[in-house]
């Protein structure tokens, strides 16, 4: 079976290295706790507004905080560009 | 790094579940109470269809307690309205189908007392809350408008309940269309349905609400083990 792609986060590492609390952070960017636990655990993939407030708020790139995965792995850096 | 949470705002947030896990329980009496009634002689029928109706009116204020926070808000009145226009429906399809007429006469005049029932019963339990102190407290069930993934687990929920109850009012259509005697206990088959469609709602949400805190109890876990290494690399620096 082919492996899947997939959205990962470096979030919690980076809310670590923050010293936030999951409580703090859902606070300052107006969601849920839940939400940061599903997104740290990767089981929801934020909508791009979320995203990008995420990526502001912690004054990072986007994709140095999401990115894409195949498989267990393998990292895609690049996307295929259309022809 | 500070990973505790609020015992409080803990025990709160578990109250409050158990509690919406009792009103959701509350309605499924109801749903069970309709099936019963049945079984029972008309006369006692009409009897317990009014219990039922202010039952549901009572179950569904409870279900939705964060609602007591925006009681002011005419969408919740309008959702209740709407639950309770679906049961009054219901029970004029039963005496339709029965030929009974309601033991206060005029339909209508049955129509306007449940109506006005209807809004005492909400209006008290309301002010009960509100003037009660009942605890509301910040949390996710109280917050309005509810996140992107709250919203995400409500619809997969209530999707997926959605679909099973899609297949199964289309093989009743189906029957009711090939077998026309089946329709006299359509009430029945509808009932039976959404007692069902409720179990359904009630298991996913349940589930997803157990995930996320399972989820939690890792997480923390897991950062009280970072935290000691963060410790350490802070001290080697």
């Amino acid at each position: 079976m082919p492996d899947k792609l997939r959205v990962v986060n470096c979030l919690r590492e980076l809310r670590q290295e923050y010293n936030l609390t999951q409580e703090k952070l859902a606070e300052d960017l107006e969601v849920t706790r839940h939400t940061i636990i599903a997104l740290e655990v990767g089981r929801y993939v934020p909508s791009i507004e979320l995203a990008l407030r995420i990526a502001t708020y912690f004054e990072r790139p986007l994709e140095s905080i999401f990115w894409l995965q195949l498989g267990e792995g393998q990292v895609l850096p690049t996307v295929k560009k259309p022809q | 790094m500070d990973a505790r949470i609020n015992q409080t705002t803990l025990f709160y947030r578990y109250c409050l579940w158990s509690h919406l896990f009792t009103a959701q329980m509350a309605l499924l009496l109801t749903r069970m109470i309709r099936l019963i009634t049945y079984l029972l002689p008309p006369y006692a029928r009409r009897r317990c269809d009014l219990l039922i109706l202010y039952l549901t009116i009572f179950a569904n204020m409870i279900v939705r307690p964060r609602y007591v926070a925006i009681w002011y808000d005419w969408r919740v009145w309008l959702r209740s309205l709407v639950d309770v226009g679906v049961t009054c429906m219901m029970q004029l399809w039963g005496v339709y189908y029965l030929n009974q007429l309601p033991t206060e006469g005029n339909v209508v005049i049955w129509l306007l007392i449940n109506l006005i029932v209807f809004f005492i019963l909400n209006g008290l339990v309301l002010i009960t809350m509100v003037f009660a102190s009942f605890p509301i407290v910040s949390d996710d069930l109280y917050r309005e408008p509810r996140d992107e993934f709250q919203k995400a687990v409500i619809n997969e929920a209530s999707g997926n309940t959605l679909r099973v109850v899609a297949v199964i009012l289309v093989v009743m259509l189906t029957l009711y269309f090939f077998f026309p005697s089946l329709r006299i206990n359509a009430p029945l088959h509808i009932s039976i349905l959404l007692f069902f469609a409720r179990i359904s709602y009630l298991v996913i949400l349940t589930r997803l609400r157990w995930q996320s805190v399972i989820e939690q109890n890792e997480l923390e876990q897991l950062e009280q083990g970072m935290s000691f290494n963060t410790e350490d690399l802070q001290g080697s620096r």
